[in-house]
């Protein structure tokens, strides 16, 4: 038997050095011993709150949600969420960058909805006249129409001399929606269900990993046509920077998927509009946003945002090739807006990622030859699968020099990969409430940050699908970090917010004065909490 | 960014990755010596299950909304049972059970027939029995002296019934009254109580959490099984056929040698004549008497390499004070000193109460340092099996309780379920042979866990991390046996095989509490076992 200490307090020196050896890995552990005094009383504050909301909010009843606790499902929780002191404090936190996050669900869907209405062109259509009894299955289908084609008469589309898949114009159908299904705010009803989660179907109807994904595809192709329609995406960017910058993100990376934008259509309704046009859209979103909050004095909460390249992995190995060209050629001409390559997609039925080995080794064959680097970012282990090819996914991203990993759920289950990691310094995009959602764990409690955490993998939270989740901005996110964890504290979410920075795509000098913004921030967000919540 | 020669050279730096990763995995080890005969099993395995997977766990069942393979266990185990990899697994030598709660080892059904057959059973309840207040009144069980039978009681569910009077269990189940199931309603009633069903575990008590709101918590419900099936088995005539029937069902299952914790927290038991004068030593006396007799009865049959023995590892529950546990920790190592053979080693301390909930270990640390020293003094080894980090906590006391199991040198660990966030732990457990008692349907059920995929176990065994597969509460879960738990084990992984399953068998062996020279018999009558298992699956492809 090891050598068992003799006396209490030998005992309890050798368990505090055993507790420090277990957590001397942490990313957040140094900083544990150098951080300044304010740091250390506002994270003593945080948590003593913690407590004591664990206590009270926590444990009130709340009528419809039977077992509420910290950490719990976000769709129900989320209104408890909203009262709790801890999420006014981390709404104030200055978050650093947005790593993670897909483009065409970045805009809080009653906004992308009264957008849509505005338009002339957008039309909507359902395959049957809707009823009480199909409303709930049916959902909208949008498609920008060509002048020439406006239909702004006829029935609507709950009318039964309604032809089945007949296109109305958006505003009229609203208008015309029966009262008996609520009217113009049924019909608002039932398109943003249609392009949300709701808590019945992640916790009933579709409730485990993979039949959740039938509804969250679901949402993507109603929402998707909207968003890709060039009017409204112009406007649809500048409301995802600005929002992300009032929740404290001051840089993003949106993947934007570019076999989905050749859906994309121009004001006139037309498949008109080019990649290089998206992009140089993209560039000039971010102009408009800089020059405004440099109006407002606020020229340091936004620094700028790049794109990562995707493509959604539905395309075939052998048509890859056409995409990864394009990206080549939008990175020369774009540099400092394309951020990396990474293919999406429902990792546990499409294509992994060994199936395109071919295009990739061609892909960096093709950068060397022009000179440019255009690192993969790949999602990887997105899964509960052990062994299976969506988990070993994450064996073909680290092998391929990935410089970050998008989810890595499945990492954990890898003592050698999550060492490289550790190693060679790979960023987890760690998705807290897209995974929960996705039932790929219960509640935060189930999730295996703390794992990834207390192995000293560099890790950044992002929200993946904001809009269809309602997890809006990263407040969210962190809020059922901290609270799911009692080693985790307001330090914890410091460094977490520093390494998205750091493992951003920024360029050294951008990541310097990243850094010297950000801290600055946390400085005055450190002092609020004192001053505020001091008891 | 490496450089890759071609895909081929890809695929090769693939490989060489994959390998490393699994490098640990203890059967890993071994897996290239591995016979051509259990290859092959291994892949005739692997190939059910993957038919099974695409057919089976695909099917359309009435009231089972989302089948998958390793999904929650008392929804699931209607297809579980029709499957071929469960009639396999049911054949399959499991080695020695390690972690199980001796009150919760017996079919429910079974124990309540002994029951029954008790003159001297009794039962009463706070409250006349109504079909409003059926759900949650639970029946006391108590073995009473002749003088104070019942037998002539007045039924729980009369009106004139008055409350807390001790009635015949025979006498209650037959003046059960017609409104509530006459007596087969009296049965479900009972039956009920000692077991947890799905709509509790997935939906009224669907949480760890526990407190005074909580009144649903999956722990309350737990607990509750525990008392009232408690009142049964504390009884010695039941307790001693009890035994027996633990025994035999899990030999039956191919468990050859276990090691149940005995709850010792009561002082004494009840006797045959219904006085509590029953001693710990008593207890000890039945149950060498029970092995030697099943051991007796197997030889007779030609089948003595069915089972090897059995042990016991001491427990009491963590709702004492550190004072009070001192009485415990003499009263054990006196067993030990007598039964040296029987005493496995000490301490579950939580066994009607939820680690969340009660005491952390380090509460303990004063009387556990000085058992240590009385051991010396006494020139015995009791080694601590202790349970820990049954939590989903992160840094709370639940969880802060691995530290101090390996601290004091457990041999073992019960559940570790919060082991995996634990790097230096799961280096210490994997360098020193610490051995985690898994409980995969357990950790579900109770919802640590919401379906196999989910399980932790992966980390465990990817990093090196010594396992064994364990039932915990058999009885009150419905996964008698082993079976079930490397059931769920095998159909949620593809990297885990038969050759896992058998690894984690050997593993339950070498880490069990047997002598030297019984882990030899042992192994020897498992390797005996395994290869005609093989042979069976072969044949049947």
């Amino acid at each position: 038997m090891a050598s068992i200490p003799v006396d209490q307090d030998n005992y309890l020196e050798q368990r505090v050095s055993l507790i420090n050896a277990d957590r001397e890995l942490r990313r957040d552990w140094s900083n544990l011993q150098t951080r300044s005094v304010l740091e250390k009383e506002a994270d003593e504050i945080v948590r003593s709150i913690r407590a004591e909301e664990a206590a009270s909010v926590w444990k009130e009843e709340h009528p419809d949600i039977p077992h509420p606790f910290p950490g719990m499902e976000f769709l129900t929780g989320k209104k408890i969420i909203e009262k709790t002191r801890i999420f006014e404090i981390l709404s104030q936190m200055p978050k650093g960058t947005l790593l993670h996050a897909h483009i065409g669900a970045m805009v809080d869907t009653r906004i992308l909805l009264d957008l849509a209405l505005q338009q002339p062109a957008i039309h909507v259509r359902v395959a049957e006249v809707l009823t009480i009894a199909n409303i709930k299955s049916i959902v909208p289908e949008f498609l920008p129409l060509p002048m020439g084609s406006y239909n702004l008469t006829g029935p609507g589309i709950t009318a039964s001399d309604y032809i089945p898949n007949t296109w109305v114009h958006i505003a009229r159908a609203r208008e015309l929606f029966d009262a008996s299904f609520g009217g113009s705010e049924g019909f608002d009803e039932w398109v943003i269900n249609a392009m949300t989660l709701r808590p019945d179907e992640a916790y009933g109807t579709y409730n485990t990993a993979l039949k959740i994904w039938e509804k969250f595809e679901s949402t993507f192709s109603v929402s998707c046509v909207l968003v890709h329609f060039l009017p409204i995406f112009k406007q649809y960017l500048r409301l995802f920077l600005l929002s992300s910058v009032d929740d404290g993100i001051f840089y993003m990376e949106p993947r934007i998927d570019f076999f989905v934008a050749d859906c994309m259509r121009g004001a006139d309704g037309e498949l008109n509009v080019t990649h290089r046009d998206i992009v140089l859209l993209f560039g000039e979103a971010i102009r408009e946003v800089k020059e405004e909050l440099e109006k407002d004095g606020r020229g340091d909460k936004f620094l700028g945002a790049r794109i990562i390249y995707t493509t959604v992995k539905v395309v075939a190995p052998k048509d890859l090739y056409r995409y990864l060209d394009d990206c080549i050629a939008l990175k020369k001409e774009f540099p400092h807006l394309i951020a990396g390559y990474d293919l999406v997609g429902h990792e546990n039925v499409l294509h992994p990622l060994i199936d395109y080995i071919e295009p990739f080794l061609y892909f960096r064959k093709r950068q060397v030859e022009e000179g440019i680097e255009i690192p993969f970012l790949f999602h990887a282990g997105e899964t509960l699968g052990d062994g299976d090819a969506t988990d070993s996914n994450v064996y073909d991203a680290i092998l391929l020099c990935t410089k970050r990993i998008g989810h890595g759920f499945s990492l954990v289950k890898h003592p050698k990969l999550m060492q490289l990691c550790r190693e060679r310094g790979i960023l987890l995009e760690v998705c807290p409430i897209s995974n929960e959602v996705l039932r790929l764990t219960s509640s935060m409690s189930m999730h295996p940050l703390p794992i990834l955490l207390n192995n000293g993998v560099p890790v950044a939270l992002s929200s993946d699908g904001p809009s269809v989740f309602g997890n809006m901005g990263l407040t969210y996110d962190f809020f059922q970090v901290l609270v799911a964890s009692e080693v985790s504290g307001l330090s914890t979410l410091g460094v977490l917010a520093r390494d998205s920075i750091e493992f951003s795509m920024m360029t050294v000098e951008e990541k310097k004065r990243a850094l010297l913004v950000w801290e600055e921030e946390w400085r005055i967000f450190l002092e609020q909490i004192v001053t505020r919540y001091k008891e | 960014m490496a450089q890759f020669l071609g895909v081929d050279d890809y695929l090769k730096q693939r490989d060489a990755l994959i390998q490393e990763d699994r490098s640990l995995r203890r059967e890993y080890m071994t897996a290239q010596l591995r016979s051509p005969l259990e290859v092959k099993a291994d892949e005739i395995v692997r190939k059910i299950r993957a038919k099974e997977a695409a057919t089976v766990w695909q099917e359309d069942h009435p009231e089972i909304l989302h089948p998958f393979p390793g999904m929650e266990f008392l929804t699931g185990r209607k297809i579980i049972e029709k499957t071929q990899i469960f009639q396999i697994l049911s054949k399959m030598p499991k080695g020695a059970l390690l972690h199980a709660h001796l009150d919760a080892t017996v079919n429910v059904s079974l124990l309540y027939e002994l029951a029954l057959k008790e003159q001297a059973i009794h039962v009463r309840i706070p409250e006349q029995l109504t079909a409003a207040n059926i759900g949650s009144v639970l029946p006391e069980f108590r073995g009473l002296p002749a003088k104070s039978y019942g037998l002539d009681g007045i039924s729980l569910t009369s009106s004139a019934y008055t409350p807390n009077t001790w009635v015949n269990i025979a006498r209650a189940r037959e003046t059960f009254d017609t409104s509530l199931g006459g007596p087969e309603g009296f049965d479900k009633w009972v039956l009920d109580a000692m077991t947890i069903r799905p709509d509790e575990a997935y939906g009224t008590h669907n949480t760890v959490y526990k407190a005074a709101i909580y009144l649903h918590s999956i722990w309350r419900k737990f607990t509750s099984t525990f008392i009232v099936a408690g009142g049964l088995t504390r009884f010695m005539p039941i307790f001693k056929q009890y035994l027996r029937l633990f025994f035999l069902s899990s030999i039956e299952d191919g468990i050859l040698h276990v090691e149940p914790r005995i709850n010792f927290l009561s002082k004494l038991a009840i006797g045959a004549d219904g006085k509590e004068n029953v001693t710990h030593r008593d207890m000890l006396l039945i149950y060498d008497k029970v092995i030697q007799e099943v051991k007796a009865e197997l030889k007779q049959r030609g089948q003595e390499n069915k089972f090897i023995g059995a042990r016991i590892i001491y427990s009491t529950i963590k709702i004492i004070t550190p004072e009070e546990l001192n009485w415990y920790l003499e009263d054990c190592i006196a067993l030990k000193k007598e039964f040296p053979h029987l005493i496995a080693g000490t301490f579950r301390f939580d066994l009607v109460g939820d680690e969340n909930e009660l005491r952390p270990l380090i509460d303990y640390i004063e009387p556990l340092l000085q058992f240590r020293k009385r051991q010396a003094e006494e020139g015995v080894d009791i080694p601590f099996i202790l349970h820990a980090g049954e939590t989903l906590g992160d840094g709370n006391l639940a969880d802060n309780n691995m530290y101090d199991a390996i601290l004091l040198g457990t041999k073992r660990i019960g559940h570790g379920f919060s082991l995996v966030k634990h790097p230096k732990l799961i280096e210490t457990c994997r360098e020193r042979g610490i051995a985690l008692e898994v409980c995969p349907i357990s950790n579900e059920i109770l919802r640590l866990t919401s379906s196999m995929p989910m399980h932790p176990l992966p980390v465990l065994l990817n990093n090196g991390v010594p396992v064994a597969l364990c039932s915990d509460d058999p009885s009150v879960f419905g996964n008698m046996g082993l079976t079930y738990d490397f059931f769920q084990v095998l159909v949620a992984s593809e990297v885990t095989g038969l050759s896992t399953l058998g690894a984690l068998a050997r593993d339950s062996i070498t880490f069990s509490s047997m002598e030297v020279e019984e882990k030899e018999l042992a192994r020897k009558a498992w390797e005996a076992e395994w290869t005609s298992f093989l042979e069976y699956i072969v044949a049947i492809a």
